[in-house]
């Protein structure tokens, strides 16, 4: 009897980890469809973002055609800000002096190599959770929860269209669950629907000092920096040296749990340069600063303010 | 007993794992208790092996029924109380928990090492090694000063900004956000940034993984 008894409970214990796996493939495809959804479809929509008090109304309109992705976010409230992403990169004003910040490369071809789809390697710093259908600006949604497993990251709860997977609402919250920053759509228009019309810039209309188009690096170079010590479950995805000939010169080394991502740019200190040194922050992004043995060390992401000045903390050259 | 058409359908659903856990547990305690209903889930089971084993492989016989024949003539066992094996039950119940975490452990970790090629082998290494501690509640929280960009220098603000441009457009292909990555940069260029957003660090809590 006992032996049955243990044979039972061994059972259970295998039945168990197979059902939870299945759970967290099932979020998965979600995830996945939605990256599809979000890329790939044409949508067209008003949404709120709120943080802490701040509330602020943008509109979004994404098109994609046989000459590839065209965006627009706009923001309706507030101060003008504008950004227009389409196949040659990103063109950003700021609304104070409509400054146009361009960056010309998309992703892929800036950072080839990141692991887009990593999500086994993300169910060690996460746990996965679908929960029940909601409604959201007329469509019935899913809930994704995504819960981080320490303190080290934020963790992330997403509402899926249930037809399209497109995104209905978003909210980024830190390890104890409490909100920090929401994102919900009031209406949302799919396919034929949208307005290309919308697309066209209204603030980026000056002509943009162009930086010259980045090129995906023939090979990897050698990585000078490598922290220490690191939150858990994050690694190296991505190492990009941006020459001189490109703008500033900086080493852009690149951090991933599979979810959160965590930047690390290194420089050469200027001399008596006006920076604000330590550990700040815009909006749920951390930046930390330091300069050592000459260089600067600029590390942001939307991830704690102790994950951001771990990594700056840590930073040593290779050889040391 | 005559079963109406709903127990009926509901007993079919079962079959086919289609019933919600609690009408599962509901059933099952009628599968217990109730010859009928157990009569018509071993007349179902026939069907449904007849229909798959059409070369006569099934296994036939109330295989519940004949479970609960062998029980019913194993001798019954008296009740003994015994303190050294009930202080012990949540022992067990832990150590099976935990070898339940380690099976999960085990098979996430094997999970994950297909396609996950660094560009870097020695930092993956690094990040291998690391264990997986938890934070310490205990220790102080790092500040972090709620800036704008506005208010940052010229030089500082170009570099900001152009370091902030470069990582969302990486954020936006990691996590398959689209947009969504680039709203805070919008966001964060509004005046009334500078007023708020420094309560969530104070919970935030600092720590050394190692």
């Amino acid at each position: 009897m006992k032996a049955c008894l243990l044979a039972i409970a061994f059972s259970c214990c295998l039945i168990t980890v197979p059902v939870v796996a299945r759970a967290d493939d099932e979020v998965f495809q979600w995830l996945d469809r939605m990256d599809a959804a979000m890329s790939q479809m044409n949508y067209q929509g008003t949404f709120v973002y709120v943080r802490d008090d701040n509330v602020e109304s943008m509109r979004i309109t994404h098109v994609v055609d046989v000459q590839g992705l065209h965006e627009r976010l706009v923001s309706v409230s507030g101060t003008p800000r504008e950004i227009i992403r389409d196949a040659q990169g990103v063109r950003w004003t700021s609304g104070e002096d409509r400054t146009v910040l361009a960056n010309f490369g998309t992703n892929r071809t800036l950072f080839p190599e990141l692991p887009l789809e990593d999500s086994q390697h993300a169910a060690l710093s996460y746990k996965f959770r679908l929960a029940n259908e909601y409604r959201i600006a007329g469509h019935s949604g899913r809930r994704v929860d995504i819960v981080p497993k320490d303190k080290y990251r934020y963790g992330y709860s997403l509402w899926l269209e249930i037809q399209s997977n497109l995104l209905l609402r978003w909210e980024l919250t830190d390890s104890r669950g409490q909100t920090l920053a929401k994102l919900i759509f009031t209406e949302l228009k799919m396919g034929s629907e949208v307005d290309d019309g919308e697309l066209r810039a209204r603030l980026v209309t000056k002509p943009v000092d162009a930086t010259p188009p980045v090129t995906a690096p023939t090979s990897n170079p050698p990585v000078p920096w490598k922290p220490s010590k690191m939150p858990p479950g994050f690694r190296l995805t991505s190492h990009r040296l941006q020459s001189a000939q490109q703008g500033d010169a900086y080493e852009h080394l690149v951090y991933s749990d599979g979810i959160a991502v965590v930047s690390v740019y290194i420089e050469a200190a200027e001399p008596n340069a006006d920076l604000d040194m330590g550990l700040s922050k815009m909006g749920t992004t951390h930046v930390f600063t330091r300069e050592v043995d000459g260089e600067l060390i600029t590390v942001l992401g939307d991830v704690p303010a102790v994950t951001v000045k771990l990594f700056g903390e840590s930073m040593v050259p290779h050889s040391r | 007993m005559i079963m109406n058409p709903e127990a009926r359908e509901h007993l079919s659903s079962l079959m086919d794992g289609e019933v919600s856990r609690e009408t599962g547990r509901f059933l099952m305690r009628g599968l217990g208790a109730d010859d009928g209903l157990r009569q018509t889930w071993a007349r179902y089971h026939l069907v449904r092996d007849c229909l798959r084993y059409q070369d006569g492989q099934f296994t036939g016989n109330d295989l519940s029924s004949r479970v609960q024949r062998v029980l019913s003539s194993e001798p019954a066992v008296p009740f003994r109380f015994d303190f050294g094996r009930t202080w012990l039950k949540p022992f067990i119940g832990a150590a099976l928990a935990a070898s339940v975490a380690l099976i999960a452990i085990l098979m996430v970790a094997q999970g994950s090492l297909p396609g996950t090629a660094s560009p870097d082998a020695e930092m993956t290494q690094t990040a291998a090694a690391e264990s997986f501690t938890s934070p310490n509640i205990s220790s102080r929280s790092p500040m972090s000063q709620p800036v704008s960009l506005s208010g940052r220098s010229e030089q500082d603000r170009q570099r900001m900004n152009a370091y902030l441009l470069r990582h969302y457009q990486v954020t936006e292909g990691a996590g398959g956000r689209g947009f969504v990555s680039f709203v805070p940069i919008v966001v964060t260029q509004a005046p009334a940034t500078a007023r708020s957003g420094h309560e969530e660090e104070n919970r935030e809590t600092e720590s050394d993984p190692r």
